[in-house]
């Protein structure tokens, strides 16, 4: 079963504050740092799963988020990194 | 870096894997890993471009036997020490032996023992040289 689209385009969003020790592709710098949706990549197949040789039709849903650098390590306003996120690690700004 | 007084503290308290470096220049420093980025091209050796072809064998999509996830996996459950002093393609191949063992190509007794036999033949290749 694949996830369904849960963002849109635009929308704030933060990385999940979880950190298991498990294979996952998510950096330590963006976990609970606040980003923006800048387009829906489409389903993926799940890392999590294929790292243990587990076979699964789960897929990811993978959005590529936009966060500054000012808020991820205090430098300027201007300048962006994107990352290509899996929907299952982000949630509202506020959770 | 106004995040290198959070880095320190995480340095080892065990969410923080060492492959899970970016942004956080003072744990390089830390461990004395040069963070200098060169810009030199460097030749690639015979080994790792045997290294290179061998991951390309194993990850053939028919046989199925590796997948990138999984070499990362293997990667990222050495011992930080292990992660971190290894180089890029070293990491690749104790990574590969570590996934093949796993799904059963051969053996850790097979894997020892066939390290034991090449690090004696080296010996023995390095005695004849010397007499």
């Amino acid at each position: 079963m694949a996830e369904t689209q849960e963002f849109s385009i635009g929308q704030m969003v933060r990385v999940k504050r979880l950190w298991p020790t498990d294979h996952h592709r998510v950096p330590f710098y963006l976990k609970g740092k606040i980003g923006q949706v800048a387009t829906c990549l489409g389903p993926v197949e799940n890392p999590e799963l294929t790292a243990y040789f587990k076979k699964s039709s789960d897929q990811h849903i993978l959005y590529r988020v936009r966060f500054t650098h000012a808020h991820l390590w205090g430098g300027s306003q201007t300048d962006e990194i994107y990352a290509d996120l899996a929907g299952k690690w982000l949630c509202e700004p506020e959770g | 870096m106004t995040d290198d007084k959070q880095a320190k503290s995480h340095t080892h308290d065990g969410t923080r894997g060492a492959h899970d470096l970016g942004g956080f220049l003072n744990h390089l420093l830390a461990h004395d890993i040069d963070a200098r980025i060169s810009r030199e091209e460097m030749p690639k050796t015979p080994y790792e471009e045997r290294a290179d072809a061998m991951l390309l064998l194993l990850s053939n999509a028919g046989k199925g036997l590796l997948n990138i996830h999984a070499m990362r996996r293997a990667s990222e459950q050495f011992t930080h020490e292990d992660y971190l002093k290894l180089s890029y393609y070293d990491r690749w191949l104790k990574a590969m032996a570590a996934l093949c063992i796993e799904t059963g190509v051969f053996s850790d007794q097979e894997w020892q023992a066939k390290q034991q036999q090449v690090l004696s033949q080296n010996k023995a290749g390095q005695q004849r040289k010397s007499d």
